[in-house]
């Protein structure tokens, strides 16, 4: 009555976009997932809507306006970007700044992380649908930004650094209330590392999920947790230290962060353990800080010169290029976000896990769009696009809603 | 032979009864009550307030979510069947009042022994779980008729995620059947209050495995895969805004009542409470007092509300510890670890009732 | 190590404990303002200032505006006097660190909504 040969079920191919407008994605990108049933077979990564134009703007401005233009280039690693390009115009300069502004410095890259990994824990929980810990992460998360807000001024946008030092002192006041909450944040993030994150609804979501072997990894050039999750030992902090960090590093007392577990998992928990880390680097800086003056006075005109600062954000490897001619304005400076590195291989990890499985690995490099978006390239020949001008658009948008009126 | 009078009056109280108490306007007031405990016991587990400012402690915040979906705009896809799109708030809005209506709230017969709900009949736990699977139907349709990517995704999973754990659901429910020895809800409330406490050793895991699989037929978290916020956007509910949506989450918070109505009419004892106290004041005088004046009714009522609301607590609970699993995790737990355990459940019973329970000389 | 429901104990120590959240703009208490806050500029000290516009050019995002002096305010040495539009202040501050008379200043009124646009310029 059957047929002797079984007949195979493929289901059909359906192309799910998680566009650039998605609960899921903090900030725009184009994912074309082509889905089987649940399971992914292709993807294809787009980015480019955040672009702004940074880079144009700021051979406009002299070097101290543009301090506070690449603050803004991103919220979450903002004194990353200030930090980096006042690091710059120094080494253009080659002005050395006092002892003191440099453990600030440090002490506010250090803080930077802290928060960014912490808010990072938090959107993965929420990802997966885990929103109480989503909620006492960041609870615990004001602990952070309470201090910064003490020291700085502001939550996020810190601006603490200026061309030749730093702008703001730490007083032993606030020196105390910091390191009371250190303790406090240790406690809190130990909570984190030991009992959150084993939940085993989470840990089923993430265990082996999004697979980046490492010598894919190398071969993508990932940088920061995400490569430091698949065994690759690539960190500016430990590798090219600068500012505080050498006498950091002389130190010994600290230690690079790997995982050889080369899945979600394995950068969960590389950057929980770097958040305390981090805090016992604070700890450090804070104890050991030089008395001092905190700035020095640089000329506004800086040297013809060409430099590369690099620097550890809270994603990766940071770069700021920089080009001098002897006015106060730079002719030319790029900023290489670390997302621009790891972004290349979501594709990877996409390919052959879940649909569901979607939303957390596109988290897990924890992308950060807005530091990256510098250019967006259009092929003006494509025919499957229109270049259509702003002001056609609108008129073309109302021309096709009078036509097709909304029924009720 | 009655007059045209007393069919009148009989016929202006049922239809009160259908449509005030307990009927139709009780059970949404009940519902936008347990959808506030809920927020509440989920904010209060995550260190925060939950809604605070509209009416008493936020109390008034579910009518006035209700009453601003009404007020939104309400589109329907071009590409969807607009009857079709149209009915399913309907259909799901009717088939969870009607459940509903099943519940043993309040005395509604008083010539039968037991406490009868507004419909009640022989064989109903039956149809009540017909119905469960028609409301399964209904939303995987739903999602179908609103012809999006998302939405079909939405209905694929739903559909998985509740014909696996209908199956453990049933046979959860065999054992308060098989331990009165009736289908009709009231019955067994009533035979079950008269039981000797050596049987509560039974129907723990029951009790365990009816939780687990009413928090995935509500689709609540950890069973949350089919209106995932991430992932699909929500789900088979992505395309209904205004007042398709308000019916649609109406139904679902009707629907929360009626599955912690029927824990705590098969598991917990109905709405009787002080007369499972020994002492004769209690368990005669007490339990007639109630059953035959006025006051019963508000007694009831009240008892019926308390042991809800503890179950509503209980599901909270589960609602905020865990995360949400996927939909391939849900089917392995539901086949691998529920079933067995409900069929394993089932032996115990038998055994226990044929072997154990002789030799211990309970009746 | 993975187990099922392992934020248990501290779900109910989270029962017991005060909750984490405020209730402003209700009520105001419960949220500590530090006292280096920078928001809402401020011309603070307007009898030290010479109109020298060094606060216009430093400014990054073109807010502070040099106007003249009306006649309810302290005439300058050359006429002119800096107004802020708040809707571009990005809150920097390098227009107080600039000033060499140190007139400018950020004050701790963070409260900066407002419903029109000519609301939003301080004189």
């Amino acid at each position: 009555m059957t047929s002797a040969n079984k007949r195979i079920v493929i289901p059909p191919r359906v192309t799910i976009p998680i566009g650039p407008q998605h609960p899921a994605l903090k900030e725009p990108g184009m994912f074309k997932l082509t889905v089987e049933g649940e399971r992914i077979v292709d993807a294809v990564v787009n980015i480019g809507y955040n672009h702004r134009s940074i880079e144009k703007i700021g051979e406009n401005n002299t070097h101290l306006q543009n301090l506070y233009l690449a603050s803004r280039i991103c919220g979450i690693c903002s004194a990353t970007h200030n930090g980096n390009y006042a690091q710059a115009v120094e080494f253009a300069a080659e002005a050395e700044i006092p002892e003191r502004a440099k453990f600030i410095r440090t002490l506010i890259w250090e803080l930077d992380r802290i928060h960014s990994h912490i808010l990072w824990l938090g959107v993965a929980f929420h990802e997966v649908g885990f929103d109480t810990a989503f909620m006492l992460s960041w609870r615990d998360r004001e602990i952070v930004m309470d201090m910064l807000e003490n020291i700085s001024g502001n939550r996020i946008h810190h601006d603490m650094n200026t061309i030749g030092g730093v702008r703001r002192n730490i007083s032993d006041a606030q020196k105390e209330q910091m390191l009371k909450g250190f303790d406090k944040l240790e406690e809190r993030v130990a909570f984190y590392r030991d009992v959150a994150i084993h939940e085993k609804t989470f840990w089923n979501r993430v265990d082996g999920v999004g697979m980046l072997e490492a010598p894919v990894a190398k071969k993508t050039s990932a940088v920061g947790p995400t490569g430091r999750g698949s065994g690759l030992k690539v960190d500016v902090r430990f590798n090219d230290p600068t500012q505080a960090y050498i006498p950091m590093m002389d130190t010994g007392d600290f230690e690079m962060i790997l995982s050889d577990r080369g899945d979600v998992a394995g950068r969960a928990v590389v950057r929980v353990i770097e958040t305390i880390e981090a805090i016992n680097m604070s700890r450090w800086l804070l104890n050991n800080m030089p008395d001092g003056p905190i700035r020095e006075r640089v000329r506004p005109r800086i040297q013809p010169n060409e430099v590369l600062a690099r620097h550890e954000a809270p994603r990766g490897e940071l770069i700021h290029y920089l080009v001098t001619n002897g006015t106060n304005k730079p002719d030319r400076w790029k900023v290489r976000a670390p997302t621009y590195n790891n972004w290349t291989s979501m594709a990877h990890c996409l390919r052959g896990d879940y649909l569901a499985d979607a939303p957390i690995i596109l988290a897990a490099i924890d992308p950060c769009y807005s530091c990256t978006d510098r250019v967006v390239i259009v092929d003006g020949n494509d025919e499957t696009m229109r270049l259509v001008s702003l002001d056609n658009l609108r008129i073309e948008n109302n021309m096709w809603h009078k036509e097709h009126p909304r029924r009720e | 032979m009655q007059t045209p009078l007393d069919m009148t009056i009989q016929l202006l109280a049922q239809t009160l009864a259908v449509f005030v108490f307990p009927g139709i306007l009780f059970i949404t007031f009940l519902a936008l009550l347990w959808q506030w405990v809920d927020r509440k016991a989920h904010a209060r587990f995550q260190n925060r307030f939950g809604p605070l400012h509209t009416g008493w402690r936020g109390i008034l915040q579910p009518l006035m979510d209700f009453l601003k979906l009404l007020g939104k705009e309400d589109l329907t896809p071009k590409a969807a069947d607009r009857m079709s799109f149209a009915a399913v708030p309907v259909v799901m809005l009717v088939l969870s009042l009607v459940s509903a209506m099943f519940l043993p709230i309040v005395d509604m017969d008083p010539g039968t022994s037991g406490v009868q709900g507004i419909l009640s009949f022989e064989g109903d736990l039956v149809f009540l779980l017909f119905l469960s699977t028609l409301m399964a139907v209904t939303i995987v349709l739903a999602g179908y008729f609103s012809s999006n990517r998302y939405g079909q995704t939405g209905s694929a999973r739903t559909g998985m995620l509740l014909i696996s754990f209908e199956i453990p659901l049933i046979l959860a429910l065999v054992t308060p059947a098989l331990l009165t020895g009736s289908l009709r809800l009231s019955i067994i409330t009533h035979e079950l209050s008269k039981l000797s406490p050596a049987y509560i050793w039974l129907m723990i895991i029951p009790f365990i495995i009816y939780v687990i699989s009413l928090q995935a037929e509500l689709e609540r978290i950890p069973f949350d895969v089919s209106h995932a916020e991430v992932e699909i956007v929500h789900g088979w509910q992505v395309e209904f805004s205004g007042k398709k949506l308000a019916m649609i989450n109406l139904a679902e918070d009707i629907m929360l009542v009626f599955g912690a109505g029927m824990v705590t009419a098969l598991f917990l004892g109905g709405p009787l409470l002080l007369e499972f106290i020994p002492i004769p004041l209690f368990s005669v005088e007490f339990a007639g007092f109630v059953a035959t004046t006025w006051v019963g009714w508000i007694y009831y009522t009240l008892v019926f509300m308390f042991k809800s609301a503890l179950v509503i607590i209980v599901l909270s609970d589960m609602r905020t510890v865990f995360a949400r699993w996927r939909i391939g995790q849900i089917v392995r737990t539901a086949w691998k670890f529920m079933v067995p355990l409900a069929i394993i459940n089932l032996v115990l019973v038998q055994i226990a009732l044929t072997y154990i329970f002789p030799i211990l000389g309970v009746v | 190590m993975a187990r099922l429901g392992k934020i248990q104990p501290e779900l109910m120590k989270n029962v017991r404990s005060k909750q984490a959240t405020v209730r402003y703009p209700f009520v105001k208490a419960g949220i500590n303002v530090p006292e280096g806050l920078r928001a809402r500029w401020d011309y603070k000290v307007p009898e030290r200032c010479t109109g020298c516009k060094i606060c216009e050019r430093v400014c990054p995002a073109e807010a502070i505006e040099m106007t003249k002096c009306r006649p309810e305010d302290f005439q300058t040495k050359t006429g002119f006097r800096p107004i802020c539009h708040l809707d571009r202040c990005v809150i920097c501050g390098q227009c107080v660190e600039s000033c060499p008379r140190g007139v400018l200043t950020l004050t701790d009124s963070f409260e900066m909504a407002f419903l029109s646009r000519d609301d939003m310029i301080v004189y």
